[in-house]
């Protein structure tokens, strides 16, 4: 398959979801849409045969939003190759978004990382509550917010 | 703990290195068969994507070798592909000949590594030790190489950090042909022995559908048949012109992970033995990174094999933009997502790692197994705990 055909596919599959569809050699496709729309088209893209995310990357920009990048793909012959990105803005007093973890199991952990270290909260996600890399009394800012300063130590401090 | 009346107890395992690392599984037992099993992961945590937005290009390459101990060419190497898409660099021929042969030096020891935890963790201190030894002459072939053991951060933008050394070719041969003997005495004495057999057959069986379906990866990915490997599918370095197959194994239990390492080294050995014959003459690093040198200091960096870096380097500005790499290491696939916005420093890196990929394989394949099955299934698995806390 060619990227331009995926492309192509994907753009007839999100039909009427919004969806931003754009492509970048050789091999990665980006979808953006809103986050209402966020878990029917992750549905129709697990439909198509990506079946699993292999990261999912949580991103601040502060004081203005939050993105949250899943990165998916296929073990298929035919789409491994591919990249697909699915892209969700959300506000920075609000973030907070559908958890895929019905749609993709494999981002159940990925998911909790991203609300343990960036404060991101994925509704639906039955790990939501608990901490996972965090000790469990922490209670601060989430270290991965740009706002949470690096203490520099020793010779150069 | 267990309080009147209830049948199940729960049962803590770690945090204290139960196996491979820090971390502690959280078992519910009614009698000796697991209820239910969480892992809970972090005690190692080094927090390497918050460094990585306050350290400069370069210096990360270290840092995020440092959680994958036993398989840190994976990272080195999934990091600097990256670096290199935002860079719009691509290292010259030779280089990426000694990418692939450090890759595959290394995956042959991290296999050794994991096989080598497992025997211990099923009782088999022979198989510990014996692996352990025999990583040792991988890991001379990569000293020499590189100048270290473990942590070598032999790959840098635009290619590699010292040239092939004379005679290293032969020197790989001989280690070749010893691991290749050494195999049949693994046969005899471990991977054919019934008592391994009994404890690894059947045991922890992980389904095609599951696999794919939690997203798992690397050896656990294609003992249960599916034949994804990054190499193939999105193939780097020198891999496309090389030959080598795809393992997998069908049962998809805690001896076919096993067998998949296994058979994984001899495939290794197979690219290895390709890279020292094929491999093209040449500069190992770009040349427009080898101008930035003073022509000097070019000259005998050039009659010793090794790159000094460009002082440019300490300032490496990387254009704004976005790049994702994807690497297959010993444990799986690696992959990086730099998001760059032309600073000295990434303003964000996400690292994702085999082993947090599969660490969802704790609670699904132990329901309803016996306490003594645990340490069966989490061998098997290779699971590193520094790697999945990163």
């Amino acid at each position: 398959m060619r990227l331009d055909d995926l492309r192509k596919e994907i753009e007839e599959k999100l039909n009427g979801l919004g969806a931003e569809v754009s492509s970048k050699d050789p091999n990665l496709i980006e979808v953006r849409v809103g986050r209402d729309k966020l878990v029917e088209a992750a549905s129709k893209l697990r439909e198509m045969g990506l079946d699993h995310v292999k990261a999912v990357t949580g991103i601040d920009y502060p004081k203005e939003r939050f993105e949250v990048v899943y990165i998916t793909s296929s073990y298929s012959d035919s789409l491994s190759h591919f990249l697909v990105n699915l892209r969700v803005s959300l506000p920075y007093d609000d973030p907070r978004i559908p958890s895929l973890v019905r749609v993709w199991p494999s981002v159940l952990y990925q998911e909790q990382e991203e609300k343990d270290l960036l404060g991101i909260e994925f509704e639906g996600n039955p790990r939501m509550e608990e901490r996972l890399l965090l000790p469990d009394s922490y209670d601060g800012i989430p270290p991965l917010r740009k706002e949470f300063k690096v203490r520099v130590e020793g010779i150069d401090a | 703990m267990i309080s009147s009346g209830e049948r199940e107890l729960e049962l803590l395992i770690g945090p204290q290195h139960p196996a491979s690392g820090h971390m502690r599984l959280v078992a519910k037992v009614d009698g000796d068969v697991v209820v239910e099993l969480r892992p809970n992961i972090g005690y190692v945590h080094r927090s390497v994507e918050k460094l990585a937005e306050v350290k400069k290009y370069l210096q990360i390459i270290p840092l995020v070798e440092r959680p994958s101990l036993a398989d840190t060419t994976a990272n080195n190497l999934a990091y600097v592909m990256a670096l290199e898409k935002l860079l719009g660099i691509e290292p010259p021929e030779r280089a990426k000949y000694l990418r692939t042969l450090l890759a595959e030096i290394n995956r042959i020891h991290s296999h050794l590594y994991g096989l080598g935890i497992h025997g211990v963790m099923i009782g088999s201190s022979t198989a510990y030790m014996w692996c352990f030894g025999d990583r040792e002459p991988f890991l001379e072939l990569a000293q020499e190489l590189t100048g270290a053991r473990l942590t070598y951060s032999y790959i840098i933008p635009g290619g590699v950090r010292r040239d092939l050394p004379a005679g290293l070719g032969e020197r790989a041969e001989r280690v070749l042909r010893y691991m290749e003997n050494r195999m049949r005495d693994y046969f005899n004495l471990y991977f054919n022995n019934p008592v391994v057999r009994a404890r690894l057959e059947g045991v922890g069986v992980l389904s095609r559908h599951d696999a794919i379906n939690l997203g798992i990866t690397g050896p656990n990915l294609r003992a249960s048949g599916v034949a994804y490997d990054v190499r193939r599918a999105e193939p780097y370095a020198a891999y496309p012109e090389l030959e080598f197959d795809i393992v997998t194994e069908e049962a998809g239990d805690s001896f076919a992970r096993v067998m998949v390492r296994v058979r994984e080294i001899v495939e290794s050995m197979r690219i290895i033995r390709q890279v020292i014959r094929k491999i093209p003459e040449g500069p190992i690093l770009h040349e427009s990174y080898e101008k930035l040198i003073p022509p000097k200091l070019r000259e005998s960096m050039k009659q010793r094999g090794m790159v000094k870096f460009p002082s440019v380097f300490a300032n490496l500005r990387v254009p704004p933009g976005e790049a994702i790499s994807r690497v297959e290491g010993g444990r799986g696939e690696v992959v990086f997502h730099i998001v760059s916005d032309g600073k000295l420093s990434p303003y964000r890196m996400r690292m994702v790692t085999p082993s947090f990929r599969n660490v969802i394989l704790f609670e699904h394949l132990t329901r309803g197994v016996r306490v003594a099955d645990i340490p069966a299934i989490y061998g098997s698995l290779d699971y590193f705990p520094p790697e999945a806390d990163r």
